[in-house]
């Protein structure tokens, strides 16, 4: 897992180079890639990382990269991270992304003193229409849906790019305050 | 006159940065109290603030610790060095080293119509320097515009006194001197003339704020000839950059300016949120893993934990493992319950994991594999684990294995001391070398070795004059001897008579100043906040070199002990017994401890050597803070900084250091402990 990493260029921490990750993505190289991969980067706090599927419970995939931080997906949305420091211990989600309309999402975070904080966010979801793919993988045009919560300490806006199949390719979604969102590129499906 | 003037002109300066009204806010005075520039306020800091104030004017610094105990009660320690002070009996000292304490406590909160009150002592156990008691009020005129108005006694009864309105029996106040301190003085509180004091914070933006008061403070201890008290007015301004950070800028008393800067930090706020630990094992993995004991071994290990005991069953597996990383105890259960499903065969539908120290094993927790997989990802999938989870005494305990355990590590060390007269910022860097070794499970050998690299506690020249067996107060001497101590060598041996009994016999050099022999017997009911311990020590002084040598003093001391959970966090603990300088006594240690491995508390033991013989200080007093490293770097240890600070060291009331006393051993072992930290279960 660690060499897969590497073979892409895995930087995590507040030195690595985004750019570089990106360059490194060649058509050829995510050819040679045998196993799904995906990319998060998270702007706001400087680190980006390849991740690889260690674990699957059911529709949810946990992704970890080669220094141990964990992304678990439900269908391509955020239900848990490890590792940030501000993580998601749990979400959720509400409804399936493709739907539009308003509803609730509820989240649950550590706090200082081992104990767990909840949080209930009054959500909506709409389509922007169809949007050409700037990922480095999957099909040429995508659907780009916006979704917006708001709740205490937390308001937000959240962007996935999906396939008509559902899948999504493409998504920035938010962690927390501390950790901002998180740009998640899928590389090999 | 002119400093107001040149006051006022900074702050024009800073005129066009202000914006309008803003909330109500309180901020540190220069005695680290919630308060104006000196005087206090009613205003109290967040529950379980913890500050630490420096402040300077003419002379005088204050260094104070104030923590916020409960939401409305909060304690200070200060230490302060006063150049030119001038005694009530005609004695002028070059320079004072000063020891004291404070208590405050707000009486009632602010309401739309009615002032927050508090009331508040300050110094009552020390020298007096700063002795003063106070009601005081405070009430927001406009949300930016607080006024602040109060009665002292005391220090702040200095200027502006009158006929005390509490009555005939409080009218005196019995006279100061500059003495030994450490005397609780019940018979000066609230005692004495009282003076009226005042002011106004305008909280201007965010960051800045702008105070005036009235101070009834006479400074009658500074001297005249190097300072001129000619106003009771103060003027401050602070900056709040960040809510941890608070700086002030002031001018004082017609005459001088000062400065003061507090840092806070909250216990229960970690920089780092949840941390930077790795993820945990997937309950499913992507790829079948070995069930052999070995991959188990391995697997744990890489997750922090020690495999310690493992039996299978046709449909369960049942562990202990020792909790080598994490300070919260469900973590370590979570993150074994996760190894295990991850390696067991399919057939396996339940997990019986233990926590085990030193061959001590806590409660097994029983957690159904199929519970696991369906709560990893669920909204309150924690508290739905709890639920299902049974949490009771293990019926058999798994079979151990047979494996020893050494562990060794050098680590740098640093031990300071704070509070010598002849020079208050004396410490020794260097390394330090600890190894155990665990050849059968309940028995440890262990040892340290500490190596001075830089430092000068080998300077302090003041001898001892204590007029008890010198147990303690020759601990110079242990410092000035030799670069390299050996600190501890012992062997111990733990045992579990019953789930709920505990005994521990240690022998060899159990400290740096004594060795013998050692035994304890804690008695800690389930489902009960109290605990009972006896211990009984058979101990010689060690040489001052720090090695196998011995001096000729030797004694039997020990102590029963009652341990008290509170709740919420609080705790109690009384020992009475006998101290190692023979002395008979007890000692009450109250503390606020947090989940995540904090601890803020405070202790006094009082014994039957009079308050002269045992000299400065009176008797024995202190406070005590422990910070887990995780809660600083965010990444898992169990390893912890302690201090106890003591404002001096002496002879009476000393007790034996012996590491791995049961009670804080079991602590992270028992029910509560576990249930207490299962927030982090599916870390």
């Amino acid at each position: 897992m660690i060499c897969m990493a590497a073979l892409i260029g895995c930087a995590p921490g507040p030195d690595q180079d985004v750019a570089r990750i990106r360059a490194a993505l060649t058509p050829e190289r995510i050819a040679a890639i045998e196993v799904p991969m995906i990319m998060a980067v998270a702007p706001d706090v400087g680190v980006a990382a390849t991740l690889l599927q260690v674990g699957r419970n059911g529709d949810v995939v946990t992704w970890q990269t080669a220094d141990g931080v964990q992304l678990s997906l439900l269908n391509g949305v955020v239900v848990a991270t490890r590792g940030l420091g501000h993580d998601v211990m749990s979400v959720n989600i509400g409804s399936p992304v493709g739907e539009a309309g308003h509803y609730q999402r509820v989240w649950s975070s550590l706090d200082g003193d081992f104990g767990l904080n909840f949080y209930r966010l009054n959500c909506q979801r709409w389509s922007l229409g169809i949007h050409p793919n700037d990922g480095p993988a999957g099909p040429a045009m995508l659907t780009r849906v916006i979704e917006t919560c708001e709740g205490p300490h937390r308001d937000f806006r959240n962007r996935f790019d999906i396939a008509a199949d559902g899948f999504i390719w493409l998504s920035e979604q938010w962690i927390s305050p501390e950790v901002g969102s998180l740009q998640i590129t899928v590389i090999k499906r | 006159m002119r400093g107001y003037a040149v006051f006022a002109v900074l702050l024009g300066q800073l005129w066009p940065g202000f914006a309008a009204a803003q909330e109500p806010r309180f901020h540190y005075n220069n005695f680290g109290a919630p308060g104006l520039i000196e005087m206090p306020d009613a205003r109290s800091a967040a529950d379980a603030d913890l500050a630490f104030s420096l402040s300077h004017f003419a002379g005088q610094t204050r260094n104070t610790l104030t923590f916020q105990v409960t939401p409305r009660l909060s304690a200070s320690f200060r230490y302060a060095a006063l150049d030119d002070v001038f005694s009530p009996d005609g004695t002028v000292y070059d320079r004072v080293l000063d020891r004291s304490f404070s208590l405050r406590y707000r009486l009632s909160d602010e309401t739309d119509y009615l002032p927050s009150l508090a009331i508040g002592a300050d110094d009552f156990a020390g020298t007096g320097i700063y002795s003063a008691e106070y009601l005081v009020a405070t009430k927001a005129l406009v949300p930016a515009l607080s006024m602040t108005a109060g009665i002292g006694w005391g220090r702040l009864a200095g200027v502006g006194g009158f006929e005390n309105p509490l009555g005939a029996p409080f009218a005196d106040r019995p006279a100061q001197e500059i003495g030994q301190g450490g005397t609780v003085r019940g018979n000066n509180l609230f005692r004495g003339d009282a003076a009226l004091f005042g002011g106004l914070t305008w909280q201007m933006n965010d960051d800045w704020h702008l105070a005036v008061e009235y101070s009834s403070d006479a400074l009658r201890y500074q001297d005249a000839g190097v300072f001129d008290r000619r106003s009771p007015i103060n003027l401050g301004v602070g900056y709040g950059p960040s809510p941890n950070l608070q700086i002030s800028a002031q001018y004082l008393y017609g005459s001088t300016f000062g400065a003061a800067l507090t840092y806070v930090i909250n216990p229960a706020d970690p920089p780092f949120g949840g941390g930077f630990d790795q993820g945990p094992v997937p309950v499913v993995p992507i790829r079948p893993l070995s069930s052999s004991r070995a991959a188990i071994t391995r697997n744990l290990a890489d997750e922090g934990l020690l495999l310690h005991a493992l039996d299978r069953h046709p449909d369960r597996i049942a562990v202990e493992v020792v909790n080598l990383t994490y300070n919260a105890p469900a973590q370590a259960i979570g993150r074994a319950a996760r190894v295990l499903a991850a390696h067991a065969p399919p057939h396996i539908r339940r997990f019986d994991i233990a926590l085990v120290e030193r061959g001590v094993a806590g409660p097994a927790i029983r957690l159904d594999r199929a519970d696991l997989v369906a709560r990893e990802f669920a909204l309150d999938g924690a508290a739905q684990l709890l639920k299902a989870a049974q949490i009771a005494p293990a019926e058999g305990r798994p079979s151990p294995l047979m494996q020893s355990n050494f562990q060794w590590g050098i680590t740098p060390y640093i031990t300071p001391n704070i509070f010598d007269p002849d020079d208050p910022l004396r410490a020794d860097f260097g390394l330090a070398l600890d190894g155990s070794w665990s050849p059968v499970a309940g028995v440890l050998l262990s040892g340290t070795v500490r190596h001075r690299v830089l430092g000068n506690l080998d300077q302090a020249s003041r001898m001892s004059v204590s007029v008890l067996p010198r147990v303690r107060s020759e601990f110079a001497l242990y410092d000035r001897e030799g670069d390299l101590d050996l600190i501890d060598l012992t062997a111990a041996w733990y045992a579990q008579p019953a789930h709920n009994i505990t005994t521990r016999l240690t022998v060899g050099l159990l400290e740096e100043m004594f060795g013998g022999a050692s035994a304890e017997l804690l008695w800690r009911p389930e489902n009960s906040p109290l605990a009972f311990g006896i211990e009984v020590n058979s101990v010689r002084q060690r040489g001052f070199e720090s090695d196998f040598s011995f001096l000729d003093y030797d004694v039997t001391t020990g102590h029963g002990s009652v341990y008290w959970d509170m709740g919420e966090g609080y705790h109690a603990r009384l020992d009475a017994g006998r101290y190692l300088a023979g002395d008979w006594g007890a000692t009450l240690a109250l503390s606020r401890e947090f989940r995540n491995g904090w601890s803020v508390g405070a202790f006094a033991t009082i014994t039957d050597v009079p308050f002269d013989d045992f000299g400065e200080g009176s008797f024995d007093k202190g406070i005590t803070i422990s910070m887990p490293i995780a809660w600083l770097s965010g990444r898992s240890t169990r390893n912890t900084v302690d201090r106890t600070i003591r404002p001096v060291t002496r002879d009476g009331g000393a007790r034996l250091h012996v590491e791995g006393r049961l009670y804080d051993l079991t602590n992270d072992l028992s029910a509560d402990a576990i249930s207490a930290s299962w927030g982090r279960v599916l870390r």
